[in-house]
């Protein structure tokens, strides 16, 4: 017998393989007039709307679950569950009628008893859902009729509308039968979601692929997009050739880099519009120094973000001015400026406060030198703008130690006021309420102002603010808290990022100037030329 | 032998108990748990309904606590628990993620016993000649690099200055199913662990056969007239091969561990993509079923090399 073959055989083999699959290298993908590709940086993790806490979920949601309200131009609400709502006087009962002849994807009626049902299970800590901190004013939801539902609040609260009639997704109660609420978290609807929404899911394979189809039950009509194949391919290089060999139809985010590679070619268009995220470098007044203002003005007098703006992101970002995020226009003090890159003034202001430059060419007053730790999340572009920041804040005397963490520690220590300077960032609600993270109130553990900002004015607009109901005495009480804010600098404004992304031309979205929480929110009523 | 091998698998059970432990006590001491990630992205969490959503997962208690209750579930219901991101059992998670890191283990291992097994034969047979020397250096430089860089290196060069291969992923859009180009996209990877694998198999081999070589077998062989091709592949490889077939055992180790590192680099959703994931998530469940599958797979990969000496070498016996 000849030892040697079985190793001769193992070549053969492996020749065979490479030779193949060099031959499989290109191949164009089979494409169907009906069914939009799209392509996604990530995946979601679950699909049940009580559990899930992150953008890609969110996607799948909005196309497979319905909210009360929708979203229209300015956030507004728009009808979608429900047809009509209206407050008492006093803001705290609020009565919400329901669309009539809605059924589930799987043939169920709807009716008031779901979103009865989805409202005890989130406020119901055994659930675990993230977001159920937001409703403690929510004291009971109870059916009228099988059309009506009646919200009483323990107090009125502005945000009501934004937060539950547009946020929150009403789930099948009949699902649901038998099923406690702390089982919800592991039950497998997460896996085999059922909605009222435009699309249901088809198939689902975690990490590469997710097909949706039109939901034959849906309310509002047939959509034109027959199939949504949403495939997952985490490199940016990968998108971008997918795109180029005519395999996608739309990069759902992709980032400024892509957009010059696409801009090349004539079959696509693109969506660059302002954000509802704001980023900053969030300040600790506990900090000595950092409590001076003269200080925090300086250090944004001198932080030169242009070069952010268009150099690092290729001017698919803009210069933040204010808490407010820059996709909420109508809440938007058009008074508030962003401040410009001034260098010469920031160091008068260092100069005026006291802080005299040292042999080391760090400023220092009393023993105390400006030498600070910026702790951010490890990313590249964060990497960049902490290099960039350091380089500016030394030109003006104030030394920086960049400290970059994994996202887990990170969060743990700004969430323990650990740190001096975090660069981070918060949004994603289309209402200007920012109570738990400037209110002095709010100090940790009792709330989200890590950073121990305190103004009394801006107390009283906040708390103000979310009782509010009327829009432009509410709007007053905003405007006043962005100017102070602005004046005195709990954060360092940085640059918002843009949404952006790239689409084929086969493609006709209906509203690509819309700021969209999720520009693909009303990918129902696109339209699709043949490929 | 079935009382040795049993004997074995009861002795494994302590240090698994030992792994496990150690696992759970380094995460829950690393900064930063689950409830702080689920909060960073739902700031307006109150307090209390933070405690709440703690509690919900059973992350109130201190962490050697939380490993109780984890082994308690395992021990008694046999589970692994759900991951706290999706909610789904940890055991569904990886089985639907084992298939591509076997794969890609198994590719991996074939190329690297293709690559190694001539060149040690080569280099044994020319021994301190100059391929020997140059053979065995190129060998060094290898097994010294790190696979996360080496990985990085050849995604710039192949992927995206050459653009020969993907960067990334499994399958090209539209083409899931298709064998030819799943590998066409692990030819990166692959190639990745067997460049840092083949060093020491090339030098297991080169010994092996020098041992060989030196009996008075093949001094019979040659000496009956065989031509040397016959001597060095029939008499010798033959007998060299048996220590490097034990060594597929413990080489398990070094490659489940190395494909962790390749699957996030080149973003192939396999347990290894999975398990760096739940660190960075901090996805306790997860993060822990896949560390006790690996020390599974460590000490079973260990057995069996016990296990195939006896099988191979009629002379090993285990008593």
């Amino acid at each position: 017998m000849n030892r040697a073959r079985p190793l001769r055989a193992l070549y053969v083999a492996l020749a065979l393989l490479a030779a193949l699959s060099g031959c499989a290298a290109r191949a164009s993908a089979v494409r169907d007039r009906d069914t939009l590709v799209v392509l996604e940086a990530g995946d979601a993790d679950s699909m049940n709307p009580l559990i899930t806490n992150q953008y890609y979920a969110f996607l799948y949601q909005n196309l497979i679950f319905d909210r009360l309200a929708g979203t229209g131009a300015d956030y507004a609400a728009t009808p979608m569950l429900a047809t009509s709502w209206s407050s008492d006087r006093r803001g705290t009962t609020w009565i919400v009628r329901l669309r009539r002849g809605v059924r589930w994807s799987d043939g169920a009626p709807f009716s008031a008893a779901d979103v009865t049902w989805t409202w005890k299970a989130t406020l119901d800590p055994k659930t675990g859902d993230p977001y159920a901190g937001q409703y403690d004013y929510i004291r009971r939801v109870v059916a009228l009729d099988p059309y009506t539902v009646r919200f009483d609040l323990s107090r009125p609260n502005a945000t009501f509308v934004v937060n539950v009639l547009q946020s929150e997704w009403i789930m099948p109660a009949h699902v649901f039968a038998n099923v406690p609420d702390s089982a919800l978290r592991t039950s497998p609807f997460g896996q085999y979601p059922i909605g009222t929404g435009p699309y249901r899911l088809v198939s689902w394979n975690h990490d590469q692929e997710c097909l949706l189809a039109a939901n034959p039950y849906w309310w509002g009509g047939v959509p034109s997009v027959k199939r949504i194949d949403v495939q997952v391919v985490l490199d940016p290089e990968g998108r971008d050739d997918a795109m180029l060999e005519g395999a996608a139809d739309f990069d759902d985010g992709i980032n400024a880099d892509n957009v010059r590679r696409l801009r090349r070619d004539p079959r696509f268009r693109f969506v660059n519009i302002p954000d509802l995220y704001t980023r900053f470098v969030q300040i600790n007044f506990r900090v000595p120094g950092l409590d001076d203002v003269r200080v925090r003005q300086a250090m944004q007098y001198g932080w030169d973000r242009y070069g952010i703006v268009h150099g690092l992101r290729h001017d698919a970002a803009t210069l933040g001015a204010s808490v407010e995020p820059p996709a909420l226009r109508f809440w938007q003090d058009a008074a508030v400026k962003p401040y410009p890159f001034d260098p010469a003034r920031a160091r008068a202001l260092l100069d005026a406060g006291g802080w005299r430059l040292g042999r080391d060419g760090v400023r220092a007053k009393g023993g105390r030198r400006l030498a600070f730790v910026f702790s951010l999340p490890s990313s590249q572009l964060g990497n960049e703008i902490a290099a960039e920041f350091q380089a500016d804040m030394a030109a003006i005397g104030i030394a920086i130690q960049v400290r970059v963490l994994d996202y887990a520690t990170f969060i743990d220590a700004t969430n323990q006021s650990r740190f001096e300077l975090a660069y981070t960032g918060w949004g994603g609600n289309p209402d200007p309420d920012q109570l738990t993270l400037l209110d002095s109130h709010q100090f940790p553990p009792a709330g989200n102002n890590y950073g121990f900002y305190r103004n009394p004015a801006v107390d009283r607009d906040l708390e103000q603010g979310l009782v509010t109901l009327n829009r432009a005495r509410r709007k007053a009480l905003y405007d006043d808290m962005q100017v102070r804010t602005a004046r005195d600098l709990p954060m360092l404004f940085a640059s918002n990022e843009n949404y952006l992304a790239a689409y084929a031309k086969r493609v006709h979205p209906t509203a690509p100037e819309l700021p969209g929480l999720y520009f693909f929110d009303d990918v129902m009523h696109w339209r699709l030329d043949p490929p | 032998m079935i009382a040795f091998v049993v004997r074995r698998v009861v002795g494994a059970i302590p240090l698994l108990l030992f792994v496990s432990f150690v696992s759970y006590a380094l995460m829950g001491l690393a900064p930063g748990g689950p409830a702080a990630i689920f909060a960073e992205q739902a700031r307006a969490m109150s307090p209390s309904a933070r405690a709440a959503f703690v509690a919900s997962l059973g992350l109130d208690k201190p962490w050697y606590v939380q490993y109780l209750f984890w082994l308690k579930e395992l021990l008694l219901h046999g589970s692994l628990g759900s991951s706290y991101v999706d909610g789904r059992p940890v055991v569904l998670r990886i089985a639907e993620k084992m298939p591509v890191t076997l794969e890609l283990i198994g590719l991996s291992l074939l190329v690297t016993l293709a690559i190694a097994i001539p060149l040690g034969v080569a280099a044994a047979t020319r021994r301190n000649g100059a391929f020997d020397v140059g053979i065995t250096a190129l060998a060094f430089v290898a097994y010294g690099i790190p696979v996360f860089w080496l990985g990085i290196v050849l995604v710039d060069v192949f992927a995206v200055q050459l653009r020969w291969f993907p960067a990334s992923g499994i399958a090209s859009l539209g083409h899931a199913g298709d064998p030819l180009d799943r590998l066409w996209h692990l030819a990166l990877p692959v190639a990745t662990l067997s460049i840092v694998g083949f060093a020491s198999w090339m030098r297991y081999q080169r010994g092996a056969m020098l041992d060989v070589l030196g009996q008075p077998f093949i001094r019979t062989a040659r000496s009956k007239g065989l031509a040397e091709r016959a001597v060095i592949y029939r008499h010798a490889l033959r007998n060299a091969l048996i220590p490097i077939v034990t060594l597929l055992g413990l080489s398990l180790p070094a490659l489940v561990g190395g494909a962790y590192f390749v699957e996030y680099v080149f973003s192939v959703p396999g347990m290894g993509y999975l398990g760096l994931n739940a660190v960075f998530q901090r996805d306790y469940p997860t993060v822990m079923g896949i560390t006790l599958l690996s020390a599974v797979l460590v000490i079973a990969g260990n057995l069996l090399a016990d296990v195939g000496y006896v099988l191979l070498d009629p002379r090993v016996r285990y008593e």
